[in-house]
């Protein structure tokens, strides 16, 4: 988030009883895990969280204040800009007191100020990728690959697609061979479900190569 | 509750109800920044009215398990 990273997990709970409505973090919640989804513009990142979420997904706008300070201009802040944006969040209790936030966002060149803290602490990504355009994936998959966030690819299909083979779609989004890559209808719940599990058993095949990684 | 909030303490509270909500969800809910429901958030604590639970961190170097948890509960949502 573009809050600090330690207190923006931090839970507040009025005191008093408990409250009833499915908003709030079940009491069972022990663990919080984040997975990011994020592609181009229209790619189907809301429509995606709002397939799998348990709450109405939230949206926020954050504004991004960038102060360019250069050496040569004594001013300092006279060029500050302010660009807004948009973050979804969905939320997935899962068995076990773990809850699954899903964080929805635009991975564009220029928020990448906002990258850093977006992603900081998230398990892994999943890329949303139009075929119908897949040139607008570059940057985001660069972004995300410059981050180190390990990530997987979501096909999003539309009516009017063309079929390509995916070795033709893996050669032009350059994936490495063991970055999966899985058809996804961002409508279907089942269907964003398995994209997200797709993610999470690249991660739990990572980890079994890396074992220093923890 | 207090008669004296100001409105935006008042929505933070009856968004909360008594039960616990993460900054980033209350900040998107009341449609403030996040920045701003920190501070709403603190002023609240400051007057015992809203607790903030220790933060349970983000899981990003996950234990060996909590990837396999994630994955079966993922399956689960399935069934
Ligand atoms: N056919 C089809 N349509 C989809 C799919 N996913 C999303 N859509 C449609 O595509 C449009 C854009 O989807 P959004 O979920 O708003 O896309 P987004 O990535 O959140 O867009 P921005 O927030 O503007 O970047 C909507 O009209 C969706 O109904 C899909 O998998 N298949
Ligand atoms: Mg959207």
């Amino acid at each position: 988030m573009v809050s600090a990273p330690s207190s923006s997990s931090a839970p507040a709970s009025a005191s008093g009883s408990q409250g009833s409505h499915g908003l709030h973090l079940p009491d069972s919640a022990r663990e919080l895990v984040k997975i990011l989804v994020t592609g181009p513009f229209g790619v189907g990142k809301t429509t995606l969280i709002d397939s799998v979420s348990e709450i109405r997904p939230l949206h926020t706008e954050e504004q991004l204040t960038e102060a360019s300070v250069s050496v040569d201009n004594l001013a300092g802040v006279r060029d500050k800009t302010t660009t807004t944006v948009a973050i979804d969040f969905g939320r997935i209790s899962l068995n076990g007191g773990i809850v699954l936030y899903l964080f929805g966002t635009p991975g564009q060149e220029r928020f990448r100020a906002l990258w850093g803290d977006i992603s900081y602490g998230a398990l892994g990504a999943l890329v949303l990728v139009d075929t119908r355009r897949i040139d607008d994936s570059f940057e985001v998959l660069g972004l995300v690959e410059e981050s180190g966030l390990p990530y997987a690819v979501a096909l999003n299909t539309f009516p009017d697609s063309q079929q390509y083979t995916d070795e033709q779609l893996r050669t032009s989004l350059d994936l490495e061979p063991d970055t999966p890559m899985v058809t996804c209808d961002a409508r279907d719940p089942h269907a964003s479900v398995d994209a997200l599990l797709a993610l999470v058993q690249h991660l739990i095949a990572r980890d079994g190569q890396s074992p220093e990684s923890n | 509750m207090p008669t004296d909030l100001a409105a935006a303490q008042r929505s933070l509270l009856e968004i909360l109800d008594g039960g616990s909500l993460t900054v980033v969800e209350t900040a998107a809910l009341l449609e403030l920044p996040v920045s701003a429901v920190r501070v709403l958030a603190a002023q609240l604590i400051d007057r015992g009215l809203v607790s903030a639970r220790g933060p349970i961190p983000y899981a990003a170097k996950p234990r060996p398990d909590l990837l396999e948890r994630v994955a079966d509960g993922l399956r689960a949502l399935k069934l």
